[in-house]
């Protein structure tokens, strides 16, 4: 299958990828996993990771040459996810996250990890809605206080772009920029594996 | 279930797009730094999951040959066979042909012709052909 990004990579494509992945290149994946792993079964960002490489492999999310392969993978772990914690399992995994056409421009923004929001375009499972409730509960608790990082979480919860948020908040650029990067190290370390039971 | 009841989920889907996004607009270098302070060497994890990764690579190129073979195999064994003449022309051209020094000379470890299996005898044959022992002008 081609796209404009060129031809489906082959094994030895994917196999060069890999391995010139840098030791950053690897952590900012795994920290990408993390953040996708929520409402799904999966324990831990590596098995994520496994989960999408096999399908990458196996040909069922298709990655071109043409492709920056981090965002894409960032891209088709929230795919996988996403399938994994979605009623519509079947139809959702076929759809997000694979080679995109030329026409589909909403996949072209997913691929590509848009600050856009993606729309949750789908129905949660019973065990992935409560897990979503419990862990936005405990973080609106643990930022409870930081002012920054509580309009950051407000403007996401309204789906406000980061301009938005900033104009609302009467944030600096610096402010906003270093109350994303709170939010993002406070869960990390309050919820290292993400699953929040 | 109404969508009203996916309000988190679609915040938590929100979350971890703003994580995805800010992770790779970070640094390589603060992301190292980062995951040292989170208590993990970066080196020897980025080591375990690109091993990991290519291990499964090199997995499926063999499945792949694997698959390849076979039915290379099986495709090559239906041709041979579809070019074969009749069992009886085929000992016939063979022993012919051993008998006459077709097979120049080459020691055959050549049972009584008469305990040689049909198959044995369509495999002698292909053996010979793709040796060049058959080049008696006969298609």
């Amino acid at each position: 299958m081609n796209s404009k990004y060129g031809k489906e990579a082959t094994l030895d494509q994917i196999e060069e990828q890999i391995e010139r992945l840098t030791d950053a290149d690897w952590m900012k994946v795994r920290k990408m996993a993390e953040g996708h792993l929520w409402g799904t079964r999966l324990g831990d960002p590596e098995d994520l990771i496994n989960e999408t490489l096999v399908r990458l492999i196996g040909g069922t999310r298709r990655w071109s040459p043409g492709m920056a392969f981090v965002p894409w993978l960032g891209s088709a772990m929230k795919s996988v996810a996403d399938g994994i914690r979605n009623l519509k399992h079947v139809k959702i995994e076929a759809l997000a996250g694979d080679m995109i056409s030329d026409t589909d421009s909403e996949e072209v923004l997913d691929v590509f990890a848009s600050e856009d929001r993606t729309p949750l375009d789908s129905l949660l499972t019973e065990e992935a809605r409560k897990d979503a409730e419990a862990t936005v509960a405990k973080i609106q608790t643990f930022f409870k206080g930081d002012e920054d990082v509580e309009w950051v979480l407000m403007g996401i919860e309204d789906g406000l772009k980061a301009e938005d948020i900033r104009e609302t908040s009467g944030m600096t650029l610096t402010q906003y920029e270093s109350a994303k990067k709170r939010l993002r190290r406070g869960l990390a370390r309050q919820f290292p594996a993400r699953r929040l039971k | 279930m109404s969508r009203e009841k996916d309000v988190a989920g679609t915040q938590m889907a929100a979350i971890a797009e703003m994580i995805m996004n800010d992770v790779l607009a970070t640094s390589d270098e603060a992301i190292l730094a980062e995951t040292v302070e989170d208590g993990l060497d970066p080196a020897a994890k980025a080591s375990e999951l690109r091993s990991s990764a290519l291990a499964r690579i090199r997995q499926a190129k063999r499945e792949r040959l694997t698959r390849a073979r076979e039915s290379y195999e099986k495709t090559s064994q239906a041709l041979a066979a579809s070019a074969r003449p009749s069992l009886a022309e085929i000992k016939q051209r063979i022993q012919r042909a051993i008998q006459g020094g077709g097979a120049n000379g080459l020691s055959l470890a050549f049972r009584n012709g008469q305990t040689l299996s049909d198959s044995d005898w369509e495999g002698l044959w292909d053996d010979m052909e793709e040796m060049g022992l058959l080049d008696d002008g006969k298609p």
